[in-house]
C-alpha cells in the first residue's frame, strides 16, 4: 500500500492580533485530492486559519508546508495556485458576470484567450453561462455564490479554500452548491472547507478538524467522529420551577456515568452512554430538589449537537 | 501593465455604471465653471447700494455723491444718521456715509461698514475712498498754493543770508591762512645759538701763551740778531783780509805771466802763418804740439794755466766783493729785522692786551645774549600757543560756518524744491498708476488658477478617497489582495483612474472657460497640464491616504472635506496669508494648496512654465512621494484589518 504524502502540513501554527491569540499551536495535515473540513463556531479562528493558509496573514509561530516547501518562501506562487471563496461574495456588483471573471483572470496573469475559454467552461460548470452578460447585482443569491466560486476557480487552482460557502443559502441551493463542490473536487482540486454545519461536513468532507477559541480540539475522518460520539445519548429535561443551575450542580456532585451535562435556555442537556439507568437517578435527584419534571426527551445526538457540546465543553 | 489596465478598466466601469458618479464627474465641472463664469466674468461692482446722511447739504457733498454715482453705485439718502447705519445692519445698503456739518480736517467723514462682508466692503471702500480723496484734494489745493508762495519768499531770504555767511567764511579762512603763515615763520625762526663756540677761556690761555711767546721771541730774536751781527762783522773782516791777500797773489801771478810771455815771445813761438784769431787755446796748443816747438807748447800750457789762475783769482775776488755786498745787505737786513722784531713785539703785546679787553667784552655780551635768547624763546612759545588757539577757534568757526551754510543751503534747496512743487503733487504726493501684469483679464481670469486648484483638490481628495474606500468596502478587495498582484498595481491603478478623471475635468473647465468666458487658456495648455499632473497627483495621494486611514465611507468623506477645507482656508483665497500670525503664515506658505495655486498662477496668469518655480515643483514632488509612500504603508496596514 502506497502512503500518500500530505499536500499541506500545518505545524504548530500560532497567530495573534493585538496581543490576543486567535490561533494557538494548531497542527494537522491535508492530503491531496480530499475535501478537508474545518469546523468551528463563529470567532473560533476558522477564517484566520484559512487566510493564513493562503499566505494573506503571516503566522507568528509555526509553519505551513505545501508540497514540502514553506508557503512564505514563494508566496506569489502559492497565491497563483490557491483559490479562495470568502463567506461573502468577493466580486464587483457593478460589473457583469463575465467582466468580473475577466478582471480576476487578468489579475492572475492569464492570457485573454485562455480567460475567455475558462469563463465559458466555468460558467457552464456553475450554470451561469446564460447569465454571463448580466450585472452581478442583478443575479440571485445562489447565482452570486456560484459566480464567486467561478471567480475563485478562474486560474484553475490546485487548492480551493471555501470559507462557509453555503452560508445564507436555502436548503435547495445548499445541496446544489454541495454537488458543485463535489464536481470541482472530482476534477482533482483539493478543497479546504470551513463550516459550522455538520450536515455539510457529513456530505462533503473526508477529514475534519474541529477548532474552538483558536485551539484544535480534534482531527479525524467524519466516520471516526461519528463513531466516537455515537456512544453517547442525549437527554433533554424541562422542570418546574426550573433551577437548572442547581440541577446541573447536583447532577455533577453524584458519581453518575455522565461525561457532560449543561443547561441551555429552559432545559438541561445530559450526555451519557447509559441513558435509561441515568434517567432513574435523575428523577430521584429532581424529587429531592422539589423540581417537577415537565418534559423529558432521550435521543442519539446529531453531529451538529455533538460539535456544539464539544466546543462548549472546551469553553 | 496588463494588470494595471485591468484595474483601470474596472474602476472606470464601476464609476460610469454608477450614474450619479458619472454625472458628478462630467457635469460637475461644467456647472461649476458656468455658474462661476456668469458670476465673475466682469471687472466692476454691480448692484452696490450705499446709504448717506448729511446734516447740511453743500456743494462739496453733492459733488462727492455725484462722483460716487458715476461709478455705477446707487446712493440712498437718509434723513437720520442712525437709520443710515441700521440700513447696513439690515443689509439694505452695503455701507453708510455720515457727512459732518462742515467738511474739514477736524470733522471727519464717517464710514460705517459691515466687515463680515469683507471682500465687498473693501471693494466699495476702495471706490468711495478714491472719490472722497478727489474732493479732499481739490480743497487742499488752494491752501497749498498760499503755502507755496510763502515758501518761495522764505527761500529767497535764506539764500541772501547764505551769501553773507559765505563772505564771513572767506574772511575767516584768510585770517586762518595768515595765522598759519605766522606760525610757520615762527617755527622757522631759530633762536638757539651755539655758545660753546663763544668760549673765551681758550683764547685767554692762548693770549697768555702768546704774551709769553712774544717775550721769548723778542729775546731769541735779539740774541740771534746780535749773534748774526757779530758773525757778519767777523766775516766782513775776514773777507777784507782775504781780499788783500788775494790781490797780492794776483800780482805775483801777473808777474809770472809777464815773465812767461816774455819767454814765449823770445822763443818765437808765435806762428805768424797761423791765424790765432778765433782759435781756442786747445787748438793753439795742438798746433804747437804738432809743430816742432815743444817748448812753446809747454809755455803755452803754462801761460794758459796762469791765465786760468788769474781768471780764478778774479772770480774769487769778484765773489768776495759780492760776499761783502751780501754781508752789508745782511747787516742791513738784520737791522731791519731787529727793527721789525721790536715793532712786532710791541704791536703783539699791545694786541694781546687789547684782545684780553675785547674778550672780557665778548664774555659779557655772550652772557647778555644768552639771557635775551631764553626770554625770546619763552615769548615765541607763548605766541605760538596763542596762535594755535586762535587757529583752532578759527577752524571750529569755519566748520560751524560750513555746517550753517550747508543747513542754509539745504533749507534753501528744500524750499526751492517745495516752491517748484505743484499744489497737486502735495495733495496727491504719490503719483500711482496701476498696470496689470496681464492685460485684458476679467475677474474670472484672476480667480481661475485658485478655482482650478480648488476643484482639483476637492475632486482629487474625494474621488481618490472614495475609490479607495469603495474598494476597501467591497468584498472583492480581499480577492484582489490574495491574487498574485502587487500592491503597487492597485495603488497605481487607482491613481491613474483619478488623474485621468482630473484631466478630463480640467479640460472641460478650460474648454468652457475659453469658449464661453474668454479666458485665454488653450495657448498655455501644456503648462497647465504639467502643473495639473503635480497638483492632481499630490491631492490624489492625499485622498488615497485618507481612504486607507479611515474605516467607514462617511468618516473618509468627512476627513477629506475637513482636510481640504483646512488647506483652502489657510490659503490666500479667503484671507491673505500675510495677514495671518507669523507662525501660522509660515506653515501656510508650505500648504500644498498655496504651492499649487502659485504654480498654476505662474502658468495661467503670467503664462510662464511651471518649472520657473523649481522650488515649488520640488516641494510638490516631495509631498507626492511622501503621500504615496504613506499610502503604501497604510495599504499594508489595512490588510491586517480586513474582516
Amino acid at each position: 500500500m502506497v502512503v500518500k504524502a500530505p499536500l499541506i502540513e500545518i505545524k504548530n501554527l500560532t497567530k495573534e492580533f493585538n496581543g490576543k491569540q486567535v490561533l494557538s499551536n494548531i497542527s494537522f495535515n491535508i492530503m491531496p485530492g480530499q475535501i478537508f473540513g474545518i469546523i468551528g463556531q463563529s470567532g473560533a479562528g476558522k477564517t484566520t486559519l484559512m487566510r493564513t493558509l493562503v499566505g494573506f496573514y503571516k503566522a507568528d509561530k509555526g509553519s505551513i508546508i505545501f508540497r514540502g516547501k514553506n508557503i512564505r518562501d514563494d508566496i506569489k506562487y502559492i497565491r497563483s495556485i490557491f483559490g479562495f471563496c470568502t463567506q461573502e461574495n468577493a466580486f464587483y456588483e457593478e460589473l457583469t458576470v463575465m467582466e468580473n471573471m475577466r478582471y480576476f483572470g487578468r489579475l492572475y496573469g492569464l492570457q485573454n484567450k485562455l480567460i475567455e475559454e475558462r469563463i465559458e467552461e466555468l460558467l457552464k460548470l456553475v450554470e451561469l453561462f446564460e447569465h454571463r452578460n448580466k450585472l452581478a447585482t442583478e443575479i440571485s443569491g445562489g447565482m452570486k455564490r456560484r459566480l464567486d466560486l467561478a471567480c475563485a476557480l478562474i486560474h484553475r487552482p490546485h487548492v480551493l479554500i471555501l470559507d462557509e460557502p453555503t452560508t445564507g443559502l436555502d436548503p435547495l441551493l445548499k445541496k446544489h452548491m454541495w454537488t458543485l463542490i463535489k464536481r470541482i473536487n472530482q476534477i482533482g482540486t483539493t478543497i479546504v472547507i470551513s463550516t459550522h454545519l455538520m450536515e455539510e461536513v457529513e456530505v462533503l468532507c473526508n477529514d475534519v478538524a474541529i477548532i474552538s477559541n483558536g485551539k484544535l480540539l480534534v482531527v479525524g475522518t467524519t466516520d471516526q467522529l461519528k463513531n466516537w460520539y455515537s456512544r453517547n445519548e442525549e437527554i433533554h429535561l424541562e422542570t418546574y420551577p426550573g433551577r437548572y443551575q442547581q440541577i446541573v450542580k447536583a447532577l455533577k456532585s453524584y458519581n453518575l456515568p455522565i461525561p457532560y451535562v449543561t443547561h441551555e435556555g429552559h432545559k438541561v442537556i445530559i450526555y451519557t452512554p447509559y441513558a435509561e439507568r441515568v434517567l432513574h437517578y435523575i428523577i430521584h435527584v429532581l424529587e429531592e430538589m422539589n423540581e417537577r419534571l415537565l418534559d423529558v426527551d432521550v435521543n442519539k445526538p446529531s453531529l451538529n449537537e455533538v460539535f456544539e457540546a464539544l466546543t462548549k465543553r472546551q469553553r | 501593465m496588463k494588470k494595471i489596465l485591468a484595474v483601470l478598466e474596472k474602476n472606470f466601469k464601476r464609476l460610469v455604471r454608477s450614474k450619479v458618479s458619472a454625472l458628478v464627474i462630467f457635469l460637475g465641472p461644467f456647472f461649476l465653471i458656468t455658474i462661476i463664469g456668469l458670476a465673475f466674468n466682469s471687472s466692476g461692482l454691480n448692484n452696490v447700494v450705499i446709504g448717506a446722511h448729511a446734516k447740511v447739504n453743500n456743494t462739496n457733498i453733492e459733488t462727492l455723491l455725484n462722483s460716487i454715482r458715476s461709478q455705477d453705485i446707487n446712493v440712498r439718502m437718509y434723513d437720520d444718521g442712525q437709520r443710515c447705519i441700521n440700513s447696513v445692519v439690515d443689509g439694505d445698503t452695503n455701507l453708510c456715509i455720515l457727512f459732518p456739518e462742515k467738511i474739514d480736517a477736524s470733522n471727519k467723514i464717517q464710514f460705517h461698514v459691515d466687515y463680515s462682508r469683507l471682500n465687498l466692503v473693501f471693494a466699495v471702500l476702495k471706490i468711495i475712498s478714491a472719490e472722497v480723496q478727489n474732493q479732499s484734494s481739490k480743497i487742499g489745493e488752494d491752501l497749498t498754493k498760499d503755502l507755496l508762495s510763502k515758501v518761495k519768499i522764505t527761500a529767497v531770504t535764506m539764500k541772501s543770508s547764505s551769501d553773507v555767511l559765505d563772505n564771513m567764511r572767506r574772511n575767516a579762512n584768510a585770517l586762518g591762512y595768515q595765522l598759519t603763515n605766522i606760525t610757520q615763520q615762527l617755527d622757522k625762526m631759530s633762536l638757539s645759538m651755539d655758545f660753546s663756540k663763544m668760549n673765551t677761556t681758550e683764547l685767554r690761555n692762548q693770549s697768555k701763551e702768546g704774551n709769553k711767546g712774544v717775550k721769548s721771541f723778542k729775546a731769541s730774536m735779539d740774541s740771534g740778531i746780535a749773534k748774526n751781527k757779530k758773525q757778519l762783522e767777523s766775516l766782513d773782516a775776514n773777507l777784507k783780509s782775504d781780499r788783500v791777500l788775494l790781490a797780492d797773489k794776483k800780482d805775483v801771478i801777473m808777474e809770472l805771466k809777464r815773465n812767461v810771455s816774455i819767454v814765449y815771445n823770445n822763443l818765437s813761438c808765435v806762428d805768424k802763418t797761423y791765424i790765432f784769431a778765433n782759435r781756442n787755446a786747445s787748438q793753439i796748443l795742438d798746433r804747437l804740439k804738432q809743430s816742432d816747438k815743444k817748448d812753446c807748447a809747454l809755455l803755452f800750457s803754462v801761460m794758459k794755466v796762469i791765465d786760468d789762475n788769474i781768471n780764478d783769482l778774479n772770480d774769487i775776488d769778484k765773489q768776495m766783493v759780492d760776499a761783502q755786498a751780501m754781508i752789508t745787505s745782511a747787516r742791513q737786513d738784520l737791522l731791519d729785522m731787529e727793527r721789525q722784531s721790536r715793532l712786532v713785539t710791541n704791536q703783539t703785546t699791545s694786541g694781546i692786551t687789547e684782545l684780553n679787553a675785547q674778550l672780557d667784552d665778548v664774555d659779557k655780551t655772550v652772557a647778555d645774549t644768552k639771557a635775551r635768547i631764553a626770554q625770546l624763546n619763552k615769548s615765541k612759545n607763548a605766541l605760538k600757543q596763542q596762535l594755535g588757539m586762535i587757529s583752532g577757534k578759527l577752524s571750529t568757526n569755519d566748520q560751524s560756518f560750513a555746517e550753517l551754510k550747508g543747513n542754509l543751503d539745504g533749507i534753501v534747496k528744500n524750499l526751492e524744491n517745495v516752491s517748484m512743487i505743484t499744489p497737486d503733487s502735495i495733495i496727491n504726493p504719490l503719483a500711482t498708476e496701476i498696470k496689470p501684469l496681464q492685460k485684458n483679464k476679467t475677474k474670472l481670469s484672476y480667480i481661475f488658477p485658485g478655482l482650478l486648484v480648488l476643484v482639483i483638490m476637492f475632486v482629487s481628495v474625494l474621488l481618490s478617497s472614495t475609490l479607495v474606500m469603495k474598494e476597501k468596502a467591497s468584498k472583492a478587495f480581499f480577492r484582489n489582495l490574495i491574487s498574485p498582484t502587487s500592491d503597487f498595481t492597485f495603488i497605481f491603478g487607482n491613481y491613474l483612474t483619478s488623474i485621468i478623471i482630473i484631466y478630463v475635468q480640467t479640460i472641460i473647465l478650460i474648454a468652457i472657460g475659453s469658449l464661453f468666458f474668454n479666458v485665454r487658456l488653450f495657448p498655455i495648455i501644456d503648462g497647465i497640464l504639467i502643473s495639473i499632473f503635480f497638483i492632481g497627483s499630490l491631492f490624489i495621494f492625499l485622498g488615497m491616504l485618507i481612504g486607507y486611514m479611515f474605516k467607514s465611507e462617511e468618516t473618509t468623506t468627512l476627513a477629506g472635506i475637513f482636510i481640504s477645507c483646512i488647506l483652502f482656508l489657510f490659503s490666500s483665497m479667503v484671507v491673505p496669508i500675510e495677514s495671518m500670525q507669523a507662525a501660522v503664515a509660515m506653515i501656510a506658505k508650505v500648504n500644498p494648496f498655496v504651492l499649487s495655486e502659485a504654480v498654476l498662477r505662474q502658468v495661467m496668469i503670467f503664462e510662464g512654465s511651471p518649472f520657473k518655480l523649481p522650488l515649488l515643483i520640488m516641494m510638490l514632488s516631495g509631498y507626492i512621494i511622501a503621500l504615496a509612500a504613506l499610502s503604501f504603508y497604510y495599504l499594508k496596514f489595512t490588510k491586517e484589518k480586513i474582516d
